[in-house]
């Protein structure tokens, strides 16, 4: 058949394939040159400098709280990755603590502020069900419970008061069922009488009210939602909080609706929370969640440290908030290293070497041009000046110079040891920590380039969540170990966990550290009845063992969060790392549309 | 016919046990089991190990535990999550719907994509139509669809700030229909064809396109092709009447073998468009260690291919009058 029109011809005419390759390789070629010319030159926005954070200090700067008239009204819309759970008392995970904080109180919160909060304020506690604290010796704590702080007005609890039963019955759960329930070990009875309860401790605690405080322990439940059916706590919550729960569906969202009968109220008398309703989305792609806020259908989200940028030239408007959170980043010996004397990290001198090889300014570098701050060990810097004793002050005297970066010096601490090369695996977690903590596997991949320059060859063994949390975390591992300890909320439970025998409350003690001095020490100081003698005793452990480096810190670069303007009443909490997001956070949060 | 389809039936049953016994043991050997996710990063004692097994039924021996969870499946209860302690049912009832409707409806589009493509590239062969397509398909084959989903959302953010609908808009087909359409073909509005139903299908399409036009070529090539173009009929009438019919026989294959790597590559789509689907609760409930929840879904995917295959050795006959079963 003729071909009779143009596309007749275009389509019935037959090309060689000599003819289809010259084509392709003329227009590859083109592209190419285009592409070269297009793409060379030029610096992006991003360029990482060298300077350190803002004035050397804590490189937070703290968005102030936003004055204005609060409106009251509209549905905050976060994010959350994933729900595990609803009921606190069951599961350690902060994910579960952040969403009951929403619906559960506390008798003690984090002190909240609108405004600069000083550092030394930072991880200060003050009354949330209890109108008042009372303590008349050093072992005695009496809460009084306000008068006007009730349940949720829902079946079957129906609005009811608040009681001291309701605190003793929660404190008797929690120490049956919660993986936490050691924290409260020091506490030898908890009684009810009307509205007051009255915690007995076996021996003086300092931190007792920082621990009452902590969004990972002892969340006030009523007894007859509890065991209204086998899983209740499991189907909903149902408290005295800010918010009522609402709904959930997996892997869609979760929302709450404001409680009318909430008692909090702010400084002008106006009823709390601002907010008529929360909505989580449950988003776990990061692109998602960027774009979502770019498109304003999120009015709040965290922002990994690559992310920032594009925030910013996404979305010009958006508030972007910094902080340090308190997650703990260090490297752990393998256990035999204190069990039984194996060589090379039995060895202090070793180990300081291995800090000494850390280059942490430029790890804070490589994570975001804001940089951050060196933690101590165990104490983050994520709790402020109060109890962090900052590695790079002059507080710390010469167990600072275990921390600065001096590739020579570690080689002649090797050396010194009787070590000339090391040749080690380095476990870490390929999962979970990746998205949750994103500054985890950018300092990961630069570890072991840093580490051969002072002799130590490492060898990666990746290891998903499930298995690292079971074998490396708990202790079973060779070599040495990249891990995170996840937040507590007050200096005690870092001591303890991390250096007290694993059989005597130290859960975190993943390389089995065994110094009887310094148990003693740290026992010592947890009895201190005077917060400064506290204090004072916590830096003196810091500079101890900053000069044992049981476990070398690593670093804790700022992170961030992004919000859209019109999302007022974000205030300062005290410790930038508090995860009862409920009432510290979206209780004063309002929309001003 | 009926007595094949009963027979076939019956062959499953066997084979679903058998990968419900491979599943079940094998979730098992993972390390860090359901009790350490529990805990999450709180070290596990003997009691609290104890206490949450018992809880959860996992204190009874394995064989045990086995037969007690086939016989709930036998009687339609999946058992409860080892997570949050929620029926599977439930889940089962919203997640499934969509991951099969995505996984239809992906395989669809790649129909409608690749045989007219495909057929029209026979028909013009080394034309440029036949080269561009060519080209198209073994671009859709090289680009993985997670990548394209990642630039269609990055880039509709970046030039347009839309972003995909979040989960709660999702609706079943059968309570709105539009808004179901719309989420999983056109996100963004406009009738745009980016969803990931759409993106997913694009990633099979360009099989299909490649071997529509093998089949294609090779029929038109038949003898009794040449007899129908002899006897002046057109050549729509010879393609769409004589041709296409056993052209798309292997392809109906290739469908068949497509369903199982739709629903495991629906894991990541579902992440990044938030289809609140199967594929990323899968996913998650490895990561956690929720047994039953891995066996739940490992099943019902299972009988998923069954029945797919099932439906394409079917298919087969009413394609090919020459094929019967008895």
């Amino acid at each position: 058949m003729a071909a009779s029109s143009i596309w007749d011809r275009v389509t019935q005419q037959r090309v060689s394939r000599r003819r289809a390759l010259q084509m392709t390789a003329l227009g590859g070629a083109s592209a190419g040159a285009i592409a070269i010319v297009g793409c060379g030159g030029g610096t992006s926005s991003g360029d990482k400098t060298k300077t350190a954070a803002a004035g050397g200090g804590t490189g937070t700067g703290k968005t102030p709280g936003v004055t204005g008239k609060p409106k009251p009204g509209g549905t905050l819309r976060g994010t959350v990755s994933l729900v595990l759970g609803k009921d606190p008392m069951k599961a350690s995970t902060f994910l579960t603590h952040a969403l009951a904080s929403y619906s559960y109180s506390r008798l003690m919160r984090f002190k909240t502020v609108e405004g600069e909060l000083d550092q030394k304020d930072w991880y200060t506690t003050e009354p949330e069900l209890a109108s008042k604290v009372e303590h008349p010796d050093p072992t005695t704590y009496i809460f009084t419970i306000r008068d006007d702080a009730v349940f949720q007005n829902l079946p079957p609890v129906n609005g009811r008061k608040v009681t001291g039963e309701d605190v003793v019955y929660s404190y008797n759960r929690y120490r049956q069922i919660s993986p936490n329930k050691a924290n409260f070990d020091m506490v030898d009875s908890v009684t009810a009488n009307g509205q007051q309860v009255t915690f007995k401790l076996k021996q003086p605690f300092g931190l007792f009210l920082n621990r009452v405080a902590s969004f990972q322990d002892l969340w006030i439940m009523p007894r007859e939602f509890i065991e209204s059916s086998e899983n209740a706590s499991e189907e909903r919550m149902l408290g005295s909080g800010p918010f009522i729960f609402d709904t959930y569906t997996p892997n869609v969202a979760i929302s709450w609706k404001k409680n009318p009968t909430y008692w909090e109220k702010d400084k002008d008398g106006n009823p709390l929370p601002y907010l008529d309703a929360v909505n989580l989305a449950i988003l776990t792609d990061q692109n998602q969640v960027l774009s979502q806020f770019a498109a304003g259908q999120l009015d709040t989200i965290s922002v990994p440290p690559k992310l920032v940028d594009s925030v910013r030239s996404q979305s010009p408007n958006a508030i972007i908030d910094q902080a340090l959170r308190n997650i703990l980043s260090f490297l752990a010996f393998q256990p035999e290293s204190y069990t039984a004397n194996k060589p090379p990290f039995n060895d202090d001198r070793v180990r300081r070497g291995m800090s000494r090889a850390l280059d942490r300014e430029g790890l804070l570098q490589l994570v975001s041009k804001e940089g951050g701050e060196w933690p101590n060990l165990p104490i983050n810097a994520g709790f402020g000046k109060s109890w962090w004793l900052d590695p790079q002050g002059s507080e710390i005297g010469a167990a600072g110079d275990n921390y600065k970066y001096d590739v020579a010096e570690a080689k002649k601490l090797f050396g010194a040891a009787g070590v000339s090369s090391i040749n080690v695996p380095m476990h870490f977690s390929s999962t979970v920590y990746t998205t949750v903590v994103p500054y985890y596997d950018i300092v990961r991949q630069a570890l072991p380039a840093m580490l051969a320059d002072a002799g130590v060859t490492v060898k990666e063994v990746p290891e998903e969540y499930g298995n690292y949390i079971s074998t490396t975390f708990a202790g079973k591992f060779d070599g040495f170990s990249f891990s995170l300890e996840s937040v507590f909320s007050d200096i005690a439970a870092y001591w303890t966990n991390m250096f007290y025998p694993r059989d005597a409350g130290g859960g975190r003690n993943h390389s089995s550290v065994n110094d009887p001095t310094l148990v003693q020490n740290i026992q010592k100081m947890l009895q201190a009845t005077d917060i400064e003698e506290l204090r004072k005793q916590n830096f003196e452990l810091q500079k101890y063992t900053s000069e044992k480096m049981y476990y070398v810190p690593v670093v804790t670069p700022v992170e961030f969060a992004a919000r859209q303007p019109k999302l007022k009443g974000v205030l300062n909490t005290t410790g930038p790392t508090t995860y009862a997001i409920g009432t510290e956070g979206a209780l004063t949060n309002w929309l001003d549309v | 016919m009926r007595q094949y389809i009963l027979k076939r039936l019956l062959l499953a049953v066997p084979t679903l046990v058998g990968v419900s016994l491979i599943v079940f043991f094998m979730v098992r050997l993972i390390p860090g089991g359901v009790v350490q996710q529990i805990a999450g990063d709180t070290p596990v004692t003997e009691e609290f190990r104890q206490q949450v097994e018992r809880d959860l039924g996992l204190d009874k021996p394995a064989v045990e535990q086995y037969f007690v969870w086939l016989g709930g499946v036998a009687h339609g209860d999946f058992g409860r999550s080892l997570r949050d302690r929620q029926p599977i049912d439930n889940r089962l009832r919203n997640t499934l719907p969509t991951t099969l409707e995505m996984a239809v409806l992906a395989i669809i589009i790649s129909l409608l994509i690749a045989v007219p493509v495909g057929m029209i590239s026979a028909m013009r062969q080394d034309s440029i139509i036949d080269y561009l397509s060519r080209t198209v398909a073994i671009g859709f084959l090289a680009i993985p669809s997670f990548w394209l989903g990642t630039m269609i959302i990055v880039y509709a953010s970046l030039w347009f700030t839309k972003a995909t609908p979040v989960p709660q808009q999702y609706a079943q087909i059968w309570e709105d229909p539009y808004a179901n359409l719309k989420f999983l073909l056109f996100p963004f509005g406009y009738f745009v064809p980016v969803g990931p139903a759409v993106v997913l299908g694009v990633g099979l399409s360009g099989t299909v396109m490649r071997l529509m036009r093998t089949q294609m070529l090779e029929v038109l090539r038949q003898d009794y092709v040449r007899t129908a173009w002899a006897k002046g009929l057109s050549e729509r009438s010879v393609v769409l009447r004589h041709a296409v019919k056993n052209a798309m026989i292997p392809v109906i294959t290739v469908i068949g073998l497509q369903v199982p790597i739709v629903v495991g590559g629906s894991v990541i789509i579902e992440s990044l468009y938030n289809v609140p689907g199967m594929g990323q609760w899968f996913f998650q409930a490895v990561g956690f260690r929720d047994y039953t929840a891995v066996q739940a879904i490992a099943l019902l995917t299972a009988v998923a291919v069954v029945l797919s295959n099932l439906i394409v050795d079917v298919a087969y006959a009413y394609l090919d009058p020459r094929i019967r079963y008895s």
